[in-house]
């Protein structure tokens, strides 16, 4: 299994180089330049020049890719930020933190009542119970995170006025002692996990829901009841086991569709995560922070996609065992 | 669905009832009696859109960089609200030579920078060598041309030398906030761009950085070093990043944050009702502001200037062989396009009454504005069909679209994309010309494709955006004919005439002779039309109630942030929590 792990990483290098060097061909490609945010009336040719030669903006496109790909594999240097100039490793460091910390809780929200209601309901298949949870869980599916989170905001922030709708803690949060700031993060926490976890426990509902309802009726489910093994067990133990599969491939998906999600949410509810970063970088076109972004997204997407093959191998016996495996 | 249908009603409810002009009672600063007894202490939440990019003054584009380097630094001296004056700041006084050619500068003796070293005319002189280094490409630049040489005297006194004499030379000697020469020193000017500093800055100003964390909050302190005694008055002043504008407005109505500037002017009638009413703490405040709108016209082909280019010719071959575009080329095509514009109801439409007519080129928050230079293109339909006709535009085949040698009257409006307002009056341009039979498609555009490449390259029909205004009028960079490869200068206008009063009116002797210039500036502009000027528009910010003394004038808000303060049984939770 571990040629496999190591043959299954190989393979992803070309495919992560290939997607970073058409994502620098993209962002670089698209008409416009960055050079023009710097534009003044009285502004000279020579320092109009000066301001490009500044973000090396002067340089063909090929030395500009070779040279930024040259700083990131032997220095780890993704450059310095266009419109601030920080650091853009910095920059993405301390944005990480708040989109991890998001991404965690939606996706611990989304397991929890994905699962516990996909459960629920295909015990009570085609009950009333069961159609108004699933077509609740398709309202929350098909709605946009943004209109979502104002919904939130409008609801439980202003009208309610139960809880806060923005940022990560409240202007004094210093002043409170450890369990008041505990308090005040959990506070700033719940709509922003709320509205990025919904859309995601949705799908996790639907596959849970779905997966249930077919193990159930399965034969090998028929046959354990025939052997008078009991409800529970065949419950936790076979069906669940089985429904719980695909779930680990839907990780593999989920986790890019946290990140992307958590752009939004972290615009609506003014969170200092990557995907706010990013958002900032797209319309100031800070290149260098849009790649650092970029090739950070592909390394978490190859990522997740590497582990969750290898999860699915430890546990689906059927592919480990196969001759293709890894 | 109910809920949607509930805010639709709400929106259209609110565009009916928003249409009255309330501007005219919140134009004028509220401040407090003299006599008052002001008491020190409070905090200020400031709640901004964007993240500055930096709080270098040599670095700062942005409106909330900008604020905030207000507080921070300082400068040698302010400009008054008759934009005439100055008020002494880093200088205490000044004297200009008896030959007009020098100013000399007598510095405080007793302003420490924030880190406690002192401030010295080195300091003075090292940011102007700043502010003209190419490498470290400061935009007001442009301010220095006329400055030959800054030299210390000693230390408290400092001279500038000038090439010519012209009337801004106090205002450009002033220009620019002061620097730290003992920090940046060290500091080579290419990775100036880059420093620390840019975000641990250390000035003179009433108010010091305390802390900044990446796009949540930047907070300032009260600087107990400030040169004027017993100021500033607030303990502290909290910028909140909050980049969605419902969440923005929000906190503003549930009291989070304290002041908000540029609100929508939707949103602002919302304020302002609310004020009128007794139902809210918070005062609304406008004013006439900095920015003005208008539809740029190409005049030039864009083909033939492409041909031009590509085929090497000299600017001046270019400039003078052009051909004239085919629509825009004629002045009473312009003229024409101007008077089937109803400019007032689309004023009224997108700004809810929060702006005022703009007829022609001076902005009128300046000294030199004088709407009778202005010539004034009402709204006049019938006319305009006349002076296209006269073009030779007709619908000659009955299809509702004028002609002319079988050519229709077809043209693209770009804008910004993202900008609602630009896009409504795109939208409203573009009904308002169908009725005269001019069919228009309204195309909105990447800031950066529509700024960086079309408008340079003169690659388009017309265009509607803004320009922001300083406070000094020059026009050269979008009309003089020296400037007409830059990329402000995007019509493709040109004239001897206009050159020729440009020139006269930054080098007359005094403010008279001056206005003479400007005032034909204004009213040859206002014939050619190169843009038809749509309308000036009003700022509209909100701030609690709770803070006295606000000034705020043509010259924005931060005229006097020293000098807010709260009184004692005004104040709420944030203003003690932090005392603790």
């Amino acid at each position: 299994m571990l040629n496999g792990i190591i043959r299954r990483i190989l393979s992803a290098i070309p495919t992560l180089l290939v997607g970073i060097t058409l994502c620098f061909l993209i962002i670089h490609l698209a008409p416009g330049n960055p050079a023009t945010r710097f534009l003044n009336p009285s502004q000279t040719a020579a320092t109009q020049e000066i301001i490009r030669e500044r973000f090396g903006l002067n340089q063909s496109l090929p030395i500009q890719y070779f040279h930024w790909l040259k700083q990131v594999l032997f220095h780890f240097d993704f450059g310095y930020s266009f419109y601030n100039g920080k650091d853009c490793t910095e920059v993405l460091i301390s944005a990480l933190g708040p989109t991890i910390i998001l991404s965690f809780w939606a996706l611990v929200f989304a397991l929890s009542v994905g699962i516990s209601l996909g459960i629920f309901t295909a015990l009570r298949a085609d009950t009333h119970v069961d159609r108004v949870i699933n077509s609740t869980m398709m309202i929350f599916l098909s709605t946009p995170a943004f209109w979502l989170g104002l919904m939130f905001i409008g609801l439980f922030t202003i009208h309610l006025n139960w809880l806060p709708g923005s940022h990560l803690h409240s202007l004094y949060y210093d002043q409170l002692d450890s369990f008041g700031q505990l308090l005040d993060s959990v506070r700033h926490l719940i709509l922003p996990v709320f509205t990025l976890g919904l859309p995601l426990a949705a799908t996790v509902f639907k596959y849970i829901r779905a997966g249930m309802i077919d193990a159930l009726q399965s034969d090998y489910t028929l046959a354990a009841r025939a052997r008078g093994i009991r409800q529970s067990t065949i419950l936790w133990k076979y069906s669940l086991k089985n429904s719980l599969l695909p779930l680990v491939s839907l990780l593999g998906v989920i986790i890019p569709a946290l990140l992307s999600g958590a752009v939004i949410v972290e615009v609506v509810f003014a969170l200092p995560g990557v995907g706010r970063a990013m958002v900032t970088a797209v319309f100031g076109r800070d290149y260098p922070i849009l790649m650092a972004g970029a090739s950070l997204a592909f390394f978490i997407v190859i990522l997740f996609n590497i582990v969750a093959d290898i999860f699915y191998r430890i546990l689906d016996p059927r592919i480990r065992n196969s001759a293709g495996g890894l | 669905m109910i809920l949607q249908i509930c805010l639709l009603c709400l929106n259209i409810f609110s565009l009916f009832s928003c249409q009255k002009n309330h501007h005219g009672q919140f134009e004028h600063s509220d401040l407090y009696p003299k006599n008052q007894q002001i008491q020190d202490g409070g905090t200020l939440v400031i709640g901004i859109r964007a993240e500055p990019e930096s709080i270098n003054p040599l670095f700062a584009l942005s409106q909330s960089s900008r604020n905030i380097i207000r507080l921070v630094f300082s400068r040698l001296a302010d400009i008054n609200e008759d934009l005439k004056g100055f008020t002494p700041r880093l200088a205490k006084s000044w004297e200009i030579s008896t030959d007009n050619s020098q100013i000399t500068f007598h510095l405080r003796t007793n302003v420490h920078w924030q880190d406690g070293t002192p401030f010295t005319s080195k300091d003075v002189v090292f940011t102007y060598q700043m502010h003209i280094n190419p490498v470290v490409a400061w935009d007001g630049m442009a301010y220095k041309q006329n400055i030959s040489s800054v030299e210390a005297f000693n230390d408290s006194t400092v001279v500038f030398s000038f090439y010519e004499n012209h009337r801004s030379m106090l205002s450009d000697a002033v220009e620019g906030y002061i620097l730290p020469a003992h920090i940046l020193q060290n500091i080579s000017p290419q990775n100036l761009f880059t420093s620390d500093f840019n975000r641990h800055p250390i000035g003179t100003g009433p108010f010091q950085l305390n802390s900044w964390i990446d796009m949540q909050t930047i907070t300032l302190l009260k600087n107990k070093r400030f040169y004027e005694s017993g100021k500033p008055h607030l303990d502290q002043i909290i910028f909140r990043i909050i980049p969605d504008n419902f969440n923005l407005l929000n906190q503003l109505k549930a009291g989070e944050v304290d002041l908000v500037e540029s609100i929508y002017p939707k949103d602002f009638q919302a304020i302002i009702q609310n004020w009128n009413h007794g139902h809210s703490d918070i005062r609304p405040i406008s004013y006439l502001g900095r920015r003005y709108d208008f539809i740029g016209w190409n005049m030039i082909d864009p083909e033939s200037y492409r041909n031009s280019i590509d085929r090497g010719e000299s600017q001046d071959a270019i400039k003078y062989n052009i051909q004239p575009n085919r629509l825009f080329g004629s002045q009473k095509v312009r003229a024409a396009l101007t008077m089937a514009l109803d400019r007032e109801a689309i004023m009224n439409t997108v700004n809810f009454g929060m702006a005022v007519p703009m007829n022609g080129p001076v902005s009128p928050i300046l000294p030199s504005y004088n709407e009778a230079a202005n010539i004034v293109w009402e709204y006049n339909p019938q006319k305009a069909l006349k002076f296209l006709a006269e073009q030779g535009w007709t619908d000659s085949d009955g299809d509702n679209i004028l002609d002319k040698n079988g050519i229709p009257f077809k043209f693209e409006i770009l804008t910004e994309s993202g900008n609602l307002l630009w896009e409504q009056v795109a939208t409203i341009v573009q009904a308002q010309l169908a009725d005269i039979g001019i069919q228009v498609t309204p195309r909105f555009l990447e800031p950066a494709l529509l700024y960086g490449k079309l408008l340079p390259a003169k690659d388009f029909d017309a265009v509607i955006i803004g320009w922001s205004v300083g406070l000094t009028p020059d026009f050269s960079p979008l009309f003089h004919s020296s400037t007409f490869y830059t990329p402000f200068h995007f019509t493709g206008y040109y004239s001897r005439e206009y050159d020729r009063l440009d020139e006269l009116a930054k080098t007359a002797a005094n403010d008279d002779m001056a206005q003479k210039y400007y005032d034909k500036i204004a009213q040859l502009l206002s014939n050619d039309l190169p843009y038809t000027w749509l309308y000036y528009r009003m700022e509209c910010s909100a701030v609690h109630g709770r803070f006295k003394d606000i000034i705020y004038d043509r010259r924005g808000l931060y005229n006097n942030p020293e000098d807010w303060w709260i009184p004692l049984d005004e104040r709420q939770y944030i203003d003690k929590v932090f005392k603790k």
